[in-house]
């Protein structure tokens, strides 16, 4: 079993990256710094090329140029250190709720009691107590997402990779998840990279946003998010964040 | 009346209260319609026999039928000689026979059938080399084994094991391979994130997600090693309900045929009961 990395190195360094799928260009020369613990939100609107980035990221998809460093480390393929959650979420079927959580503990080999201890944190942690035993059909939504999201932390990744994580869910149901993920991110020292089309999940989760440009994609602009981390329901009434969401939204609908 | 509860849980809240929360459903068993049929069948069968529009030699009385089954199981044993299949009170014998006969084949064709099987859905290069000689292979009908497994095993028991074993082989193989490959590419992409290493991917992955396939192809090879018994016994075995049927044929019995039928039925079903019972909670998660 790896140890952690140190906390400052729990950062994410994506340099020059281009990615084409035969003569389609998606990606043309992203670069991203996201510092150790910081929450970073990439938005652009559907198609621009958010997923296939995320992809990357994650060792899923080999870019054709430019590199990919997640807590130090380049890039080479999917890997435990960097877990993604997507909008379908990754539980499997066939395993109870407790088995989800337990599996990417179990196979890097940590004892029965570690992952029990594991587990019963996160279960707590994602209010699912009471579902140990449950089936994955047997959640509701935003339940098997909460689930998803625990069962890649269950690894301790220094990076998570979240890619339109609350995006099959209903408005009310997203904005709970909003809150419970900013909650759950305070506790640790995780950096998280989320890729969304959602204005207000960006504003909501993130301390910088990256707009990305219509397809081939390139960050065209990077903003500080000013609000402090304890942000909610309450924080998307605020005249500020009213500005910001529609200086936002005009800055993606014109790029 | 018959009724059964199911506990359901509930879906579409995120409180975390609610949701889960089993709640009662009363659900009335309909089963009983599944005795109806056979029971309207054997009505007509005893009506039409009792006014003599059927019945003779062609189709005995169902209470003859029933005659010799009782025979079959419980009658007297006579010491038969040596090549003359016995009758009465053999029943337990020749079920027995057929049972391991058929059993034992079908552990070697679900052995083979997961291994190729599985081979061929986690090889690419696997399926292209051996797909055109599967599926040429699979079409071959079972009756045109026979000669060459004559010839091969000799008359009896290697015959009908290997006949069975082909029977059996096809679903099984067919099943794996196509649940194998179905294998959503987002539960192999997970198992790889969260550390799976590849020589346990089939174990951890491709095995559990297909199992659903996997069932219904272990069933079906059941169902076909039990149907092939009959014909691997016309080999020439010695014991076994498809021998009894044989010499009831030479000797124009045909309630003892209609009773060696009856057999196959009921134990084909309970067999399937049982196999169904026992995969049930493997394939829990899939079941709507």
């Amino acid at each position: 079993m790896t140890a952690a990395p140190p906390a400052e190195l729990r950062d994410v360094r994506v340099t020059g990256l281009r990615k084409s799928f035969g003569d389609l260009r998606v990606l043309d020369g992203i670069d991203i710094t996201v510092q150790p613990g910081e929450s970073y939100a990439v938005l652009g609107s559907s198609g621009c090329g958010k997923s296939t980035l995320l992809r990357v990221l994650a060792g899923f998809e080999q870019a054709d140029a430019g590199t990919v460093r997640i807590a130090g480390e380049e890039v080479t393929g999917p890997s435990p250190s960097h877990g993604m959650v997507s909008q379908s979420g990754s539980l499997f079927p066939w395993l109870t709720l407790r088995d989800n959580l337990g599996f990417g503990p179990k196979e890097s080999g940590r004892t029965k009691d570690e992952v029990d201890q594991i587990v019963d944190e996160l279960l707590v942690a994602t209010g699912l107590d009471g579902f140990a035993g449950a089936l994955p059909r047997e959640l509701s939504g935003g339940m098997g997402q909460r689930a998803a999201i625990a069962q890649v932390l269950a690894n301790r990744p220094p990076v998570l990779l979240l890619d339109e994580p609350f995006g099959a869910l209903d408005a009310q149901t997203r904005l709970r998840m909003h809150e419970w993920l900013r909650s759950l991110l305070a506790g640790r020292d995780t950096t998280c990279l989320i890729v969304t089309h959602d204005v207000d999940e960006a504003l909501l989760l993130a301390d910088r946003v990256g707009l990305l440009s219509a397809r081939p994609a390139t960050v065209v602009e990077e903003l500080v998010v000013p609000f402090g981390r304890d942000r909610g329901r309450r924080t998307l009434t605020e005249p500020e964040f009213v500005r910001l969401k529609a200086e936002v939204l005009e800055r993606v609908l014109i790029g | 009346m018959s009724s059964t509860l199911t506990e359901n849980l509930t879906k579409g809240t995120d409180d975390g209260a609610a949701a889960g929360r089993p709640t009662l459903r009363i659900r009335r068993s309909r089963k009983w319609l599944g005795v109806l049929v056979p029971a309207v069948l054997f009505a007509l069968w005893a009506g039409l026999s009792g006014t003599g529009v059927v019945g003779g030699t062609l189709l005995p009385p169902p209470w003859e039928v029933l005659q010799s089954a009782v025979e079959f199981f419980t009658g007297e044993q006579l010491l038969t000689l040596p090549g003359v299949v016995p009758f009465a009170g053999a029943g337990p014998e020749h079920v027995a026979a057929s049972l391991w006969r058929c059993l034992v084949s079908y552990a070697a064709a679900v052995a083979v059938g997961l291994s190729v099987g599985l081979a061929l859905g986690l090889s690419r290069l696997f399926a292209d080399l051996l797909d055109p000689v599967l599926n040429g292979l699979r079409a071959v009908p079972l009756y045109a084994w026979l000669p060459i497994s004559l010839i091969w095993f000799g008359l009896g028991e290697g015959a009908a094991r290997a006949l069975i074993f082909i029977g059996a082989l096809w679903p099984v193989l067919i099943a794996t391979a196509d649940g194998v490959g179905r294998v959503p590419s987002a539960h192999i992409e997970a198992a790889r994130m969260l550390g799976v290493p590849r020589r346990r991917m089939w174990r951890r992955v491709y095995l559990p997600s297909a199992l659903p396939e996997i069932v219904t192809g272990l069933r079906l090879s059941l169902t076909l090693a039990w149907m092939c018994v009959i014909v691997g016994e016309l080999t020439g075995t010695a014991t076994g309900v498809g021998a009894m049927m044989n010499a009831a044929r030479e000797s124009g019995r045909i309630d003892q045929i209609i009773v060696g039928m009856l057999v196959f039925a009921v134990v084909g079903f309970v067999a399937d009961l049982v196999l169904r019972l026992v995969t049930r909670p493997w394939i829990r998660w899939s079941v709507t």
